[in-house]
């Protein structure tokens, strides 16, 4: 069973998509361009909040600016090349950036067309976490501080009265879905040398090689579960109940220990607050955090999104029903 | 049936995120970085255990 980390679903599509975050990039550059002329974004205002510490409201702000503001969205569509009527061929704009990378496409680009269609599905989402990325990537470097971004977002388009599909419900509930998965709550062991970690994991073979197993186990169940109503509470309930007691385990050993090894290695080793492993890893914005997640379920995940294709597109997903066959199975088996 | 549990790690940045190195140094069977990161590999030359179960990215990206 393999879990992915970090970058996780640009680096999946490495290969055949290797231009996408040159694409996502240049597509912001391009809006933000877009905006600023037009005044609706003004970064001085940016520098401004971060004199006075409040980048993150003013990231917010933008965030939700750039992606919920129906007349930005006409405004930047309307200085968009039409993907679709040029037949998917690459726009100026990202042909001019790509010239700039000193990285030019090739005239006949074979995975343009390809990519194009997959780009299309998941740009806003890249568009807002590069915006994210791109001013508050310190920011964000905690799971927890970007999930109250997403709260702020979410409250934010609320007040401003925008009913907007990128946060529906469905999407929520895939974002609880994916942070729940992760919230077992692992050791944070970082504390302690290389050497450390080697001995720890030998003396712990047997704990450990119980939480692994229980962990694949839960890759499996993902994988085997059809995804209906029940399933997040279905998934939560193999964590708490198969996951977690592995990881208590774990802790209670270190904890009641006679080796004194065990003991003292206890003592680097922080228990609370709990620890993500993914977001110890993870520095980006949740929405990578809920692809990332979708990787980790295991990449056999697209075989059940096969029978539920329609979640899996109402969530802006569609592009792992195109990338999972074939590439992925390449990749792991 | 294969129950390895394998960690793929593609760092965002050019230095590896050390405490997810270690962390899933524990909690997991392997780790898989990029082949990009062969200098790291390297220098774990004194950390020899800990590279027997880190291995290069080729044999598991196409």
């Amino acid at each position: 069973m393999t879990f992915f980390f970090e970058n996780t679903f640009q680096a999946k599509l490495k290969k055949d998509l290797s231009y996408l975050s040159y694409y996502a990039k240049a597509r912001f550059l391009h809006e933000t361009k877009i905006l600023r002329e037009n005044g609706i974004i003004k970064f001085e205002n940016f520098i401004v909040a971060y004199r006075e510490d409040k980048v993150l409201e003013k990231l917010v702000e933008i965030v939700v600016d750039i992606v919920c503001n129906p007349e930005i969205e006409s405004l930047i569509e309307a200085n968009y090349p039409v993907l679709n009527s040029r037949g998917n061929e690459p726009p100026d704009f990202f042909l001019e950036f790509m010239k700039e990378q000193g990285k030019p496409l090739p005239k006949d680009c074979p995975v343009a067309k390809s990519i194009f269609w997959e780009i299309e599905l998941i740009v806003d989402m890249i568009r807002t976490f590069y915006v994210a990325n791109t001013y508050g990537y310190r920011l964000l470097t905690d799971r927890l501080e970007a999930r109250d971004l997403l709260k702020k977002v979410v409250t934010l388009l609320t007040k401003k009265g925008f009913k907007t599909p990128r946060f529906n419900s469905s999407m929520q509930k895939s974002h609880e879905l994916g942070i729940s998965v992760f919230e077992y709550t692992l050791p944070d062991v970082s504390n302690l040398s290389f050497e450390e970690i080697l001995e720890l994991r030998e003396e712990l073979k047997d704990l450990l090689e119980n939480y692994r197993l229980k962990m694949w186990e839960l890759a499996r169940f993902i994988e085997l579960e059809p995804c209906d109503v029940n399933f997040e509470s279905a998934v939560k309930e193999v964590i708490e109940n198969r996951v977690v007691p592995e990881v208590k385990d774990l802790i209670n050993k270190l904890k009641q220990s006679r080796n004194k090894f065990l003991r003292s290695v206890a003592e680097k080793i922080i228990f609370l607050p709990p620890i993500t492993i993914l977001a110890s890893s993870i520095n980006n914005f949740p929405y990578i955090l809920f692809f990332s997640t979708l990787a980790v379920l295991g990449f056999e995940i697209y075989d059940f999104i096969d029978f539920n294709k329609k979640i899996v597109k109402s969530n802006g997903l569609s592009f792992i029903l195109k990338v999972g066959k074939g590439t992925l199975e390449k990749t792991l088996f | 049936v294969n129950t390895k549990l394998v960690a793929v790690y593609y760092p965002n940045d050019v230095i590896i995120n050390e405490k997810f190195l270690k962390m899933a140094a524990l909690y997991f069977d392997e780790i898989v970085l990029p082949n990009d990161y062969t200098h790291f590999l390297e220098s774990l030359e004194n950390d020899g255990e800990l590279r027997r179960f880190i291995r290069k990215g080729d044999d598991i990206f196409f």
